[in-house]
């Protein structure tokens, strides 16, 4: 079996990649029109949007960058998982129904052209537009490219295949990705979102089963191991202390609140009812899927702490050596496809939300209408920002390895700051002004853009999006309280009076 | 000339919340700010561990952290109370939280309690020689995985309790119909493209 594990491994991911496909194309026959594409002709049931709202929160960074972090820093990022239960809680209060209604009434189909009429403003809704394209920009490259740097190493442990290069490999990943999204659209991405997401959940439960057996006392025999060489590695903190580790709380908390490939999808679901199920099946599912997270970083540093294994030449190689070393080979399997799941997951919603962007948002904002035939030019959209973010993927890669990082950690704050403020708080207070919210996103993409760029270290190791979040929020609610109450079109007052 | 509307009895309450959320944000910003005024220990952040070069090391947790806490519990106590405002934000309807206010102020409360009971028990984990591990983690690291992680739980639930009650009522989805009947389909008309 031992022998055969690369085999079993490469049969998983290509079952999986084929499965993706076959989605594909059955999502292309129901996707007939551009509302289709972009919010699955809002019938998504209960089960679909939960798993889909979960899965496409984890990214790859949960089955590598995490357990990397978990690894190297004891339970300091953990506090970024911990807080997602919070953050999914409140943006269901917050949104699912002026969200949902707002969509129904105005044929909303994408973030922005649901703040522009929030706002009655198109540039509220281009900026808004451009916040989400760059972020998404980001996050797609370091999506491509954690998915061809898994796919080549996958490869690379076949003997008859021998290591392929990397370019082929950001190809081949991408190739099935844009495929089965310029198919199907946002259903094609969904349902793949509920086969990738029942494989997180059982790869993760599976893991943790592994991971407690790897150790004669279990967990207690793990956590003795980590106190004896650090307690405060084992300790709620971890080793970069308490500020770190709350500044992690309160951004994941709130940025997990303003996630578009989250928020869009509470205005994909088929009835405003369906909410209330919704919710806990989106907590549990995310919940049972970050273990992996936890457990996979603690057991691999006590692992190498007790001698039971090497030191690792890096510590984002902690889920990979975890898998290889201590799992089934079946089981290592269905984890790799789990974590290429993870990606595509992730990378497949925001292809989706940056077509829609493209094709819908910017035109309104700068011409007042939409395209004439909006379902082609989405399919058009989605192969040009798929081969653009793999190209930038390489670009960075080869010639400058801090773009991408750069564009990814901007991605991921400048979400929480641009759109917590505008739609979280900005959906349920009329007393929230269009200015208020164009300063706000401003700001927002301003000042994360100056954190990255000069690239600025806070003390105690605070998030460098904290600031960006301070400000955008103090900004909204201080000018919006200054302000003149503003008009708002009836149909959109009525639905935050909901 | 075009008069601004005139705030009801509902907007009001909801202006309150909105300033209680800008106050929440100003205080994480002056507590933050407070923090970095503190002379930091050299430790504060971890450093390299002494083996393991892959690994970090957070050092003595009794001194590297000391005040540092208070301000932690702080920020931690803040995000809370901001979550707390947002719920309830997002719950209010006009008229305010109806039967959701006291269950919702009762898990506020508990919610801090068991923030403030992590934090107590660091204080005394830190300087301990010898922890104790219950449910395989020390007790301040078991409180934070078995007591805080899931507590949003108690939100969940009160939203599922409370949906069909109050959230969203049978008035309220015959309102969305209503709404629907009279707005969208002149809206819908104008953007359906194949």
């Amino acid at each position: 079996m031992e022998d055969a594990r690369p085999l079993i491994v490469l049969a998983c991911v290509a079952a999986y990649l084929a499965v993706c496909l076959g989605v594909g194309i059955w999502a292309l026959r129901r996707t007939k029109t551009s509302r289709d594409f972009f919010v699955a002709g809002r019938s998504l049931g209960v089960w679909v949007t939960a798993i889909a709202i979960f899965s496409s929160t984890l990214s790859g960074f949960a089955f590598v960058g995490g357990p990397g972090l978990t690894y190297r820093q004891g339970m300091s990022s953990v506090w970024m998982i911990l807080s997602s239960a919070t953050g999914y809680a409140a943006a269901f209060a917050l949104l699912a129904k002026p969200l949902r209604v707002i969509a129904e009434l105005r044929d909303t189909l994408s973030l922005p052209d649901a703040v522009g009429a929030r706002y009655r403003s198109p540039t509220s809704q281009l900026l808004m537009g451009v916040a989400i394209l760059l972020g998404v920009m980001g996050y797609l490259g370091t999506q491509i490219l954690a998915m061809a740097i898994v796919l080549q190493g996958i490869l690379g442990e076949v003997a008859f295949i021998g290591e392929p290069h990397l370019v082929t490999c950001v190809i081949a990943s991408s190739a099935v990705l844009v495929f089965y999204c310029v198919t199907g659209g946002v259903i094609a991405s969904v349902y793949t979102d509920v086969f990738q997401g029942a494989m997180m959940v059982g790869a993760a439960f599976l893991i943790v089963l592994t991971a407690q057996a790897a150790f004669d006392d279990g967990f207690t025999g793990m956590s003795m191991t980590l106190l004896a060489d650090d307690p405060e590695a084992i300790g709620p903190w971890g080793t970069l202390g308490v500020l770190a580790s709350m500044s992690f709380f309160f951004l994941f908390a709130v940025g997990n609140a303003g996630q578009p490939q989250v928020i869009t999808k509470l205005m994909m679901f088929r009835r405003i009812a369906d909410a209330k199920r919704i919710l806990p099946l989106t907590v549990a599912g995310y919940t049972v899927a970050a273990l992996l997270w936890l457990i996979v970083g603690l057991a691999m540093r006590a692992l190498v702490l007790d001698g039971s294994h090497g030191e690792l030449p890096s510590a984002d190689v902690a889920s990979a050596t975890f898998l290889q070393a201590f799992a089934h080979p079946l089981l290592a399997g269905v984890v790799f496809a789990g974590l290429l799941a993870a990606i595509m997951s992730t990378a497949d919603a925001f292809l989706n939300i940056g077509a829609a962007v493209v094709v819908r948002d910017v035109p309104r904002a700068l011409l007042g209408r939409t395209l004439q035939n909006e379902l082609f030019a989405a399919r058009v959209a989605t192969v040009a920002i798929g081969i653009l973010a793999a190209a930038f993927a390489l670009y960075s890669h080869y010639y400058n390895a801090r773009l991408i990082a750069l564009l990814g950690v901007f991605g991921a704050a400048t979400f929480a700051a641009a759109i917590v403020p505008v739609v979280v708080i900005g959906f349920n207070w009329k007393r929230a002004t269009a200015r208020a919210a164009n300063v706000a996103m401003a700001a927002s993409i301003a000042i994360n853009l100056g954190v990255e760029l000069l690239d600025l270290r806070l003390p105690y190791a605070i998030h460098g999006g904290v600031p960006a979040l301070l400000v955008s929020l103090a900004l909204f609610l201080g000018i919006s309280l200054a302000s003149r109450r503003p008009e708002i079109d009836p149909d959109i007052e009525a639905a935050m009076d909901l | 000339m075009e008069h601004p509307p005139e705030a009801n009895g509902d907007e009001r309450a909801a202006d309150r919340i909105a300033v209680a959320l800008l106050a929440v944000v100003l205080g994480v910003a002056a507590i933050l700010f407070a923090a970095t005024l503190l002379p930091a220990h050299p430790a504060a952040t971890g450093g390299p561990h002494p083996t393991y070069e892959t690994m970090a090391h957070g050092g003595p947790g009794e001194t590297r952290t000391g005040v540092l806490l208070l301000a932690g519990w702080a920020y931690g106590a803040a995000s809370l109370l901001f979550f707390a405002l947002c719920f309830a934000f997002g719950l209010r309807k006009p008229g305010g939280l109806g039967p959701v206010r006291t269950p919702l102020i009762a898990g506020v409360v508990l919610h801090q309690l068991v923030w403030l009971a992590l934090v107590l028990a660091y204080a005394s984990y830190a300087g301990d020689p010898a922890p104790r591990i219950v449910l395989g983690f020390p007790i301040p690291t078991a409180v934070m995985l078995y007591g805080l992680w899931p507590f949003p739980v108690y939100f969940v639930l009160l939203y599922l309790y409370f949906f069909d009650r109050f959230v969203f009522t049978a008035d309220d989805q015959r309102r969305v119909d209503e709404l629907v009947a009279r707005f969208a389909p002149v809206e819908a008309q104008r953007d359906e493209t194949p």
